[in-house]
């Protein structure tokens, strides 16, 4: 059965992008620990998705068209605000030292292979990130402490670094619905035949997947997200 | 086989005291250049206090001094093409619209390049994920020790209350010479047109914002399932950017940026100047294939024959 526990993730530098879903954190650092996938190695969008091996994961999990529903909520964050930092890149012309002479020659910086970078980047200022989730708690906590340091995009800048990973018990599992009255508030993006039954609010469908990998085609459906 | 080595995973805080003004710049207001700054929440409002990005760090003290050395060692200076420049100074850039996943070529990066593993970059057809994590340098304020605190283990916490940030900032202002008032400029040159040219005032004072010197930044980096040999790259090439004066930020050539780096680790179980001097003689028993990977990897561009076709 497992217990009802909530993770928090407390968090030292800006969030890039957004704030990823736990049991994807955690597949992809099963996989490499249960050897299920070499070094390298990697699914793309165009392999069958049954290539992917689902690893044993510590948290609760019911199956849904053969796929795994792990008891986890999505990620609950309060942004205190957003802003925007730009990510440059450029050849520096004093490096042309090192060329060949048959190579000093003159590159466009404006359009092509070698187009000089101004990325913009959103960044939201967070304090820490949560999730509800029913499972082994230590297990979990354990993977993530010690293999997770960051979240979110670029982090290899700096971005989403993890000051602390913490893990506290609830009375009720809030991993797919948190009861409100007499309805039920949506807390993980479901299939869509799981809101039809019942009385849920706080959602809407939209086409996407609800179980890791996540970004894999062989995964979508219309699912429910809470908005 | 070098990556036979046990990996583990480090954490190591840096500290960065600048010896001269730093102009790390985001951008300008008016004719102002204003220092590169990320808002914050400070007792519950929002402040603006200068940063150093990640992005700025992980260049200059790490892939370009470590790139720099590679060059000089495998004795390739002045011989590269551009996308070997690109690959190694800047890693590289995905521009071929099909991509494969080649875990030989990954392999062979990795094992020959503890640079590129550590930093990562892209081939032509595929991204090589690294395994360094660079995090921002944040200046030592009293707006920031709560976040510094964060980072740092429990023995290195801050308790004491610091100086505020806008008590680091200050101000630069240069003025580019005004040539029409030289006397006898016409003495510099014999050429009419010039002369007329230079008769032009182009005085120009520009200014901006600057953080002072003596000021501490504190920055650090992570790394996951890394081998000793990677640590020692790491060092190295931290060791060499700040032998060849380091600098962060811009206007070096007028002497801005210069800094020196202190650092700890707190699991620390290895001989730091082993690792480095294993590093070294790693590139030194691998230079040969080293330059085969560059080129088989980077051909650079084909050349035409006389008859139009490819060579």
């Amino acid at each position: 059965m497992g217990y009802y526990f909530k993770i928090i993730c407390e968090l030292c530098s800006p969030l890039c992008g957004n704030a990823p879903r736990l049991d994807a954190l955690i597949v992809s650092e099963l996989i490499f620990k249960q050897k299920l996938c070499k070094a390298g190695e990697k699914l793309s969008k165009g392999d069958h998705i049954s290539k992917f091996k689902i690893p044993s994961v510590p948290l609760y999990s019911e199956q849904y068209n053969d796929i795994p529903l792990y008891h986890v909520s999505d990620p609950i964050c309060f942004i205190n605000f957003e802003f925007r930092e730009d990510f440059c890149c450029h050849i520096e012309p004093e490096l042309y030292y090192f060329l060949a002479e048959n190579e000093r020659r003159s590159i466009s910086s404006v359009s092509g292979e070698y187009k000089d970078t101004r990325l913009p980047l959103r960044l939201k200022n967070i304090n820490k990130v949560v999730w509800f989730c029913r499972g082994t708690k230590d297990s979990v906590l354990e993977i993530l402490q010690n293999n997770i340091f960051s979240i979110g995009s670029m982090r290899k800048q700096g971005f989403g670094v993890i000051s602390s990973w913490k893990a506290e018990d609830v009375d009720e599992d809030y991993s797919f619905y948190a009861e409100k009255k007499d309805e039920k508030v949506l807390m993980k993006t479901l299939p869509k035949s799981f809101v039809d039954k019942e009385n849920i609010i706080g959602y809407s469908i939209q086409y996407g997947a609800c179980s890791p990998p996540y970004w894999h085609p062989g995964r979508f459906m219309n699912v429910a997200v809470p908005v | 086989m070098v990556m036979g080595n046990k990996t583990n995973t480090y954490k190591i805080y840096c500290l960065l005291e600048t010896l001269s003004p730093l102009t790390h710049m985001m951008g300008t207001s008016g004719n102002e250049s204003l220092i590169n700054r990320e808002p914050i929440i400070y007792k519950n409002r929002k402040v603006y206090v200068p940063v150093i990005s990640g992005n700025s760090i992980r260049h200059r003290m790490l892939r370009k001094s470590g790139s720099i050395y590679l060059i000089k060692e495998m004795g390739i200076e002045g011989n590269l093409n551009i996308d070997q420049l690109d690959f190694m100074f800047y890693g590289g850039r995905l521009t071929q619209t099909k991509t494969t996943t080649n875990i030989s070529k990954i392999a062979e990066m990795e094992e020959l390049f503890p640079l590129f593993r550590l930093l990562g970059g892209s081939l032509k057809n595929q991204i090589l994920a690294g395994s360094l994590d660079v995090w921002r340098g944040l200046l030592i304020c009293e707006e920031n020790r709560e976040t510094i605190n964060k980072y740092l283990p429990e023995e290195f916490q801050i308790k004491e209350r610091l100086l505020p940030a806008d008590l680091f900032i200050g101000n630069y202002q240069y003025t580019r010479g005004d040539v029409k008032n030289i006397r006898d400029v016409s003495s510099l040159t014999k050429d009419a047109e010039v002369i007329s040219e230079r008769e032009k005032s182009d005085l120009m004072i520009y200014n901006g914002q600057q953080v002072n010197r003596n000021s501490l930044f504190f920055h650090g980096f992570s790394t996951k399932y890394v081998s000793e040999i990677e640590i020692g790259c790491l060092f190295h090439s931290m060791q060499l950017w700040s032998e060849e004066c380091g600098t962060v930020g811009g206007m070096a050539a007028k002497g801005h940026g210069r800094v020196i780096i202190n650092y700890i680790m707190n699991n620390i179980d290895i001989n730091i100047s082993e690792c480095v001097i294993s590093y070294i003689n790693h590139v030194k028993n691998n230079k040969e294939n080293m330059i085969k990977w560059l080129q088989n990897n980077f051909p650079g561009r084909k050349k035409r024959g006389s008859d139009g076709l490819l060579l």
